[in-house]
């Protein structure tokens, strides 16, 4: 099984500096033979893994054929959401399937939350060395 | 550990010492609070999902049957 890997926090906003640190993950989205990249929010207080409307597009996705709607709170709850399932591969650890509330805002991060990015890896936080560690389950 | 605790040693200090204690208190305090003021001009979004426990369940379920199929 490979170990769990080191990540650095990412300050989001340079003029705040660790102030603005958050925990991202580069992972990639598959669906059939399209993929895309992205830069991940690893977030332990989401119920659910979110994906904004644009980056669904990019595998290929296609909002009228997701046919589970999704409630969300805060401040996607304004929004329709849908049940999207891609699969995702995190640095060299083995792809496994997610589960995402796809949202139709453009706005919100690529979140990933305890259903089911918690539940398919084990995270530590560090955050007074800004530095997080994810690895495939146990 | 508290400040009526701390104090004795404080005194202790030679003077040299105090004052440098005193510059490094008060650019630690200055510090904080240039950040409070940074983060109070600006408007934080937060977009966690928090308790969207109806929609955990459906994603779940959709797991489930997606595991079954394959």
């Amino acid at each position: 099984m490979a170990a769990a890997q080191q990540f650095p926090y990412v300050a989001v906003d340079p003029s705040l500096g660790a102030a603005s640190a958050l925990p991202y993950v580069p992972l990639t989205l598959q669906r059939a033979e399209l993929s895309v990249t992205v830069s991940a929010l690893v977030d332990s207080g989401a119920a659910l893994n979110a994906l904004p409307y644009g980056i669904g597009l990019q595998p290929g996705a296609v909002w009228e054929e997701q046919m589970i709607p999704l409630r969300l709170t805060g401040n996607l709850a304004a929004l329709e959401a849908r049940a999207l399932l891609l699969t995702g591969t995190l640095d060299r650890f083995p792809s496994v399937r997610l589960a995402f509330a796809w949202t139709r805002n453009n706005d919100v991060p690529v979140i990933l939350g305890q259903v089911n990015f918690f539940m398919e890896f084990d995270v530590s936080f560090f955050r007074s060395r800004l530095l997080f560690e994810v690895g495939p389950k146990k | 550990m508290t400040l009526p605790e701390l104090m004795p040693s404080i005194e202790a200090l030679p003077r040299a010492d105090k004052l440098h204690l005193i510059q490094l208190l008060a650019a630690d305090v200055a510090r904080d609070e240039a950040i409070a003021r940074e983060l109070a001009d600006k408007a934080v979004p937060i977009w966690s999902p928090y308790d969207a426990f109806d929609g955990a369940a459906i994603l779940l379920r959709a797991l489930n049957e997606d595991k079954v199929a394959s």
